[in-house]
């Protein structure tokens, strides 16, 4: 399959794409048996390729990941067939350089990273806040779950709020799982 | 004109995918003449689900099938997320359908993203407070 896309990244992310001596824009390459060429002055990435197993969809998330503020690791998760990004941008709650998108990032990221740690252990996805946008990583399901929960935090609501829709939800879809097999093995998350 | 002279065993599969549904038509190379089509809504009972990589996956298998019925090997690929205002990304179902294609025994040509970009565009929904959740 043939494909040529250019897209542009943060320059501060630039060197995470490239990684320590090229390792990270190697790996991309590798797996999705795409060609990679990085400008970074400007921070265009033009992706391209013509080999029949390439992957050219999965080298594009991966490196909209890592510009969103993800590390190697985290976004090698999209690795996983059935897990996605999704970004939520702030913009479009509130302008681009209010006090309110500072105040709704560490409304999410919490004291010392909490409320994300506690978000990304009960929904069992990868938050990344970065710039004007939220980021997660996670299967379909896991993260329309967690964007109604970043919605509350961005209505205002308490933390509490946010953590009982996910743990409720987490709860429901353990029982459904032992209604489908009866009294089958359940399999923990 | 019989369908294998038409085809030519070339033809574009015109994916559409937002967050709230994927479409999969697959046409002639012209992009005029409809071979199969089929979307996500289809597949499933639930709204909700529409969207899904699974629901995706289920309306490519259906019309790649149609379309293999008609003659067709080879295929190109246009990818399209909602453009305009809205967002620029396709949905998660893109990638579920391009999955099933190739692995539906299609040869795949060219992958092409035609979502609509604009020059300058209308104002985008929210008002000037931006969007209350």
């Amino acid at each position: 399959m043939i494909f040529d896309k250019t897209i542009r990244i943060p320059i501060d992310r630039v060197g995470s794409v490239v990684g320590k001596s090229g390792k990270t824009k190697l790996w991309i390459e590798e797996k999705c048996h795409v060609n990679l060429d990085i400008d970074s002055r400007s921070g265009e990435i033009h992706i391209s390729t013509d080999n029949e197993t390439s992957n050219p969809l999965l080298a594009v998330d991966l490196i909209r990941s890592i510009a969103h503020g993800f590390s190697k690791v985290n976004a090698s998760n999209l690795l996983d067939e059935d897990k996605f990004l999704s970004v939520i941008d702030l913009t479009q709650y509130y302008k681009k350089s209010s006090h309110s998108i500072s105040r709704i990032k560490s409304r999410v990221i919490g004291q010392n990273g909490k409320a994300r740690k506690v978000m990304e252990e009960i929904s069992n996805t990868n938050i990344s806040v970065y710039g004007h946008s939220i980021s997660i990583i996670g299967s379909f399901e896991q993260i329309k779950l967690v964007e109604n929960a970043i919605n509350l935090l961005i209505s205002g609501a308490q933390h509490k709020t946010a953590y009982d829709l996910l743990q409720k939800s987490r709860t429901q879809a353990k029982l459904d799982r032992l209604q489908l097999w009866e009294d089958g093995p359940v399999v923990e998350n | 004109m019989s369908i294998s002279d038409v085809s030519k065993k070339w033809g574009i599969v015109h994916i559409f995918s937002s967050y709230n549904n994927t479409i999969v038509h697959i046409t002639d190379l012209s992009g005029s003449e409809t071979i199969a089509i089929s979307s996500g809504g289809r597949h499933v009972k639930a709204d909700r689900f529409q969207a899904t990589p699974y629901a995706a996956m289920k309306a490519a298998q259906a019309a790649a099938e149609i379309a293999r019925s008609k003659g067709i090997e080879h295929l190109h690929i246009r990818v399209r997320a909602v453009g305009g205002v809205g967002g620029r990304t396709p949905g998660p179902g893109a990638q579920a359908v391009i999955r099933a294609i190739a692995r539906g025994g299609f040869r795949v040509g060219k992958i092409e993203d035609v979502t609509p970009i604009p020059h300058d565009t209308t104002r985008k929904a929210g008002g000037r407070r931006g969007r209350r959740a």
